[in-house]
């Protein structure tokens, strides 16, 4: 069971905090990554995939070719323009993103799915206002899940489609990865966030069953698309590491950790060992995201949400996201007016 | 049975943290991040985490105290000792003896029992009165004769004050309601008064006054029964009575069977109590003026006295002049006088002829007494059939079944019927008869008409057996004889001369008297047994619900322990 979003006053909040005002009844006044068709125009630039071929400046294009045409050379003119937003959401729900769960009251789960319900709901909320598209798209499925949340219509289904796809953890695989679903719906300078704490399973032997080496793959076309991609990192790592913390301070005789893997740790009067142990995860941890980290760049951005100790409450929890959510540039300069 | 149920969740409770790991667990997202050099520890059954276990204590002591709150709740409840207190039950004798007049030689001269017991009862108030003002007081006030009635309660010093007044209402009773004494109900009364509360079921303990003494006003002597609450000290038999001369009229009783009273003669009883008059006189005479006799009595030769009465018809018989007790100088009675009772004889043997004072008639009979052959046919007349009699047998006879509240059963000892071997009659071939006593073979030994029945009819296993030298033999046949004769004539059972007041009929009118049985003995008379002065507060014992204290302490045990299982979580176990 997951909380509702805990603050419906926040997107009036959040709207003022980042200067926003919006326009009823006309398209997107912000961030724009789509030329558009006034006549003010811009700037050049390579043709990429997707570009409207009717913008093509045929003659600079072809003044300006080396000695053959290959298409990359193929030049495009850029016009001012105020444009519709599309932003993709896709949203993991691997068996990890279940975590933490809140033993002393299991029903209310407050983990890194339920915070990345309430990512989604603000977003949502906010697109529902400056009349932007946002799309849910379910990262891992047996079948393909992707739906408009957020149109010119207002927010529709969200709460819908979100139970849908949290309903039951799914088995992180190739076969259950849905990259292919994103060819329809993340058109070329679409805004693509992924929610994910990116603990996908490695598969050295072979690529094409790699999912790491598979996402990584989208995320370079989206971005050859001129999509602009951010990477929403739930780590859960601190909390985790701080319960097994307080355990070895408690005079805990041994731990036992289940979740994806079931092991046990003596901790009796052996404080290095865990200690040592905790290390040695922490590494294996930033091993498996260290491709994903270096994809960040200034308009690529790679955004961690590190999951406080404190989070032993739906009351915490409300005022982590609240703040975490504030704090961050990107998203507040996506919606921008002036961006 | 209860503590089985109990004593299996305190195994499970144990076996369970037998079974509880000794580690933490934690569910974690990074678990697969973890080296995979250790195992998990195992959750086997460990003594270690069962004996080092907190929460296992205070899960057991919960239980433990359950168990004893069951065994609390299910025994007798416990006692307290309780603040020093009184109440007291106060049994008043409202019976017709309590109207007899005090004799003229005490200060008592001119008044009756009753009057002087409200003046032992307005000394008992004066003294509670009298007690410390902080004492809890509390007193209930009951009347008794053949009943017992609640008369009033009270709980105040002002309350107590009233006591006396609201007795004295009960002296107009006297009016209209002349009833006898039952000390059985007094006694039943006293002994549940003083049954200690934790000796009662949960259910029958009183909230109201909590007794610690009890106080008879009576003019009874006390009767044995008393010695059982000497130890307690806390029963005052306060008795009212005192010696003095009185003369009644005993009994008046008729010869002969209830339905075959043929006698004109009645016989009165007379008692007397200490020194009766030189001047009695015994006066009978119909209520419709017809007739009228009377006879000097003389106490020293003679007690009963016998009267031929002209017919049947209402009569009242006084004794002059009256004693001090009043109402055993007249009663009213109703004679039925029968004819002869006319039979007819439909067999040789006429053994019981002479029981039934009867005349042989061939017409006009009133009863026809005639062998029983296999079968009967509804008669004209009331009919007793006669089946082959008794014969003694080393086999005797079983009875297997008999209608209890027959009258064609009284005074018949069933015991020494089964010694007797008696042939029974088949009732198939008799549908119209009923069984009234059977055997085990299914044989009827007696059976009878429907009692509304036009005419009565029976069947009995013989007559009167007056040639036999068996007594039981004897005994039975004519009782068996007889209940069937008066049973078939029933418009011939005759209605006692008289009855008593009783509850429902409380004063005498008509044929109803007031000749209790030794309301009249203004002789037996006894001391107090304990002084008015004497009684003093007590500590009663209050139950005390120690099921209740221990079942609240489990609760908040459990709450404490469920309070700290939510705050310390996976910690506290």
């Amino acid at each position: 069971m997951f909380a509702p979003f805990p603050d419906d006053f926040f997107v009036d909040t959040y709207f003022n905090a980042i200067n926003r005002q919006t326009y009823p009844l006309s398209i997107g006044g912000h961030l724009h990554r789509k030329q558009g068709d006034s006549l003010d125009f811009l700037d050049y630039k390579l043709y990429t995939p997707g570009d409207d071929i009717r913008h093509i400046d045929w003659r600079v294009s072809l003044t300006r070719r080396p000695i053959a045409l290959p298409t990359e050379q193929w030049i495009v003119r850029r016009y001012e323009a105020e444009e519709q937003l599309r932003i993709v959401i896709s949203m993991d729900t691997g068996n990890t993103m279940g975590y933490p769960r809140l033993k002393s009251n299991p029903r209310l789960c407050i983990s890194k799915l339920q915070i990345a319900r309430w990512i989604i709901h603000l977003i949502t909320s906010i697109a529902t206002r400056t009349r932007d598209q946002v799309i849910v798209h379910g990262l891992f499925g047996n079948t393909f899940s992707a739906e408009f949340v957020s149109s010119r219509g207002g927010a529709v289904g969200l709460s819908t489609m979100l139970d849908q796809l949290t309903m039951t953890p799914i088995m992180r695989t190739h076969e259950t990865l849905q990259l292919r679903a994103l060819d329809s719906i993340l058109k070329p300078a679409a805004i693509w966030i992924i929610l994910s704490d990116l603990y996908f399973p490695t598969s050295n032997n072979d690529p094409s069953t790699d999912i790491q080496e598979l996402l990584l793959n989208r995320i370079a076309e989206a971005k050859r698309n001129r999509c602009l991609v951010v990477l929403i990192d739930l780590n859960a790592w601190n909390y985790e590491r701080g319960l097994l913390t307080d355990a070895i301070k408690s005079k805990t005789r041994a731990v036992r950790i289940s979740g994806m893997s079931t092991l046990g740790i003596p901790v009796d009067n052996k404080l290095d060992l865990m200690s040592n142990i905790i290390a040695e995860t922490e590494t294996s941890i930033e091993q498996r995201k260290y491709q994903f980290t270096q994809l960040s760049t200034s308009y690529n951005p790679y955004w961690q949400w590190d999951l406080p100790q404190e989070l032993g409450t739906l009351h915490d929890a409300a005022a982590f996201f609240k703040t975490r959510f504030s704090q961050d540039p990107i998203l507040a300069e996506l919606f921008r007016k002036d961006s | 049975m209860i503590l089985l149920p109990i004593a299996a969740l305190m195994v499970g409770l144990i076996f369970l943290y037998l079974r509880y790991p000794n580690y933490r667990e934690f569910e974690l997202s990074t678990a697969e991040f973890f080296p995979k050099t250790t195992k998990p520890p195992a959750t086997t059954l460990r003594l270690r985490t069962l004996f080092l276990s907190l929460p296992f204590y205070v899960q057991l002591f919960v239980f433990i105290l359950a168990l004893a709150a069951l065994i609390f709740w299910l025994s007798p409840p416990q006692a307290a000792e309780g603040v020093p207190s009184v109440g007291v039950l106060i049994l008043l004798d409202t019976s017709a003896s309590m109207t007899t007049l005090q004799p003229m030689t005490t200060a008592n001269n001119g008044k009756t029992r009753f009057m002087q017991g409200l003046t032992l009862l307005r000394e008992l108030t004066d003294h509670l009165n009298s007690l410390p003002e902080d004492l809890h007081i509390c007193v209930v006030l009951e009347r008794f004769d053949l009943v017992i009635e609640l008369v009033t309660s009270a709980e105040t010093r002002s309350e107590i004050n009233t006591l006396v007044d609201q007795a004295s209402q009960l002296n107009r009773q006297f009016e209209q309601r002349i009833l006898g004494t039952d000390l059985n109900l007094v006694a039943q009364r006293i002994r549940r008064t003083f049954v200690p509360p934790t000796q009662l079921p949960v259910s029958e303990v009183s909230t109201g006054c909590q007794f610690t003494h009890v106080a008879v006003i009576t003019d009874r002597p006390s009767p044995d029964w008393v010695s059982e609450f000497e130890e307690s000290a806390h029963l005052f038999w306060l008795n009212v009575g005192e010696s003095v001369d009185n003369t009644g009229i005993g009994s008046v009783t008729v010869e002969g069977s209830k339905c075959l009273q043929t006698d004109r003669n009645i016989s009165i009883s007379l008692v007397s109590y200490g020194t009766p008059p030189s001047n009695s006189e015994l006066i009978i005479s119909s209520n419709d003026g017809s007739w009228s006799e009377s006879r000097p009595v003389n106490w020293i030769q003679q007690s009963e006295y016998t009267f031929e009465l002209p017919a049947s018809g209402e009569y009242t018989i006084v004794l002059t002049p009256p004693g001090n007790y009043l109402h055993d100088d007249q009663v009213t009675i109703a004679v039925n006088i029968q004819n002869q009772l006319q039979v007819y004889w439909g067999m040789i043997n006429q053994d019981g002829a002479p029981l039934l004072n009867a005349q042989s008639v061939t017409d006009g009979a009133d009863l026809q007494i005639i062998p029983y052959s296999r079968q009967v046919d509804p008669p004209s007349i009331p009919t007793l059939y006669i089946g082959n009699g008794y014969q003694s047998s080393t086999t005797g006879t079983v009875l297997q079944y008999f209608v209890e509240d027959s009258p064609l059963l009284d005074e018949i000892n069933l015991d020494s019927t089964e010694l007797l071997h008696v042939d029974g009659i088949n009732l198939d071939l008799d549908p119209s008869l009923n069984a009234i006593l059977m055997d085990s073979n299914g044989r009827a030994l007696i059976a009878a008409s429907p009692s509304h029945a036009p005419v009565r009819y029976a069947v009995i296993p013989g007559l009167p057996n007056f040639g036999t030298t068996d007594l039981n033999e004897f005994r039975l046949s004519s009782v068996v004889f007889l209940n069937a004769v008066c049973w078939v004539l029933e418009n011939r059972i005759i209605s006692p001369l008289y009855t008593l007041t009783s509850i429902e009929q409380p004063f005498p009118i008509g044929t109803v008297s007031t000749l209790h049985p030794d309301e009249g003995d203004t002789q037996s008379i006894g001391a107090s047994t304990t002084a008015i002065q004497t009684l003093q507060p007590v500590r009663a014992e209050v139950p005390y619900p120690l099921w209740l204290a221990v079942t609240m302490l489990v609760a908040l045990l459990m709450g404490v322990e469920r309070l700290l299982a939510v705050t310390f979580r996976s910690r506290w176990r």
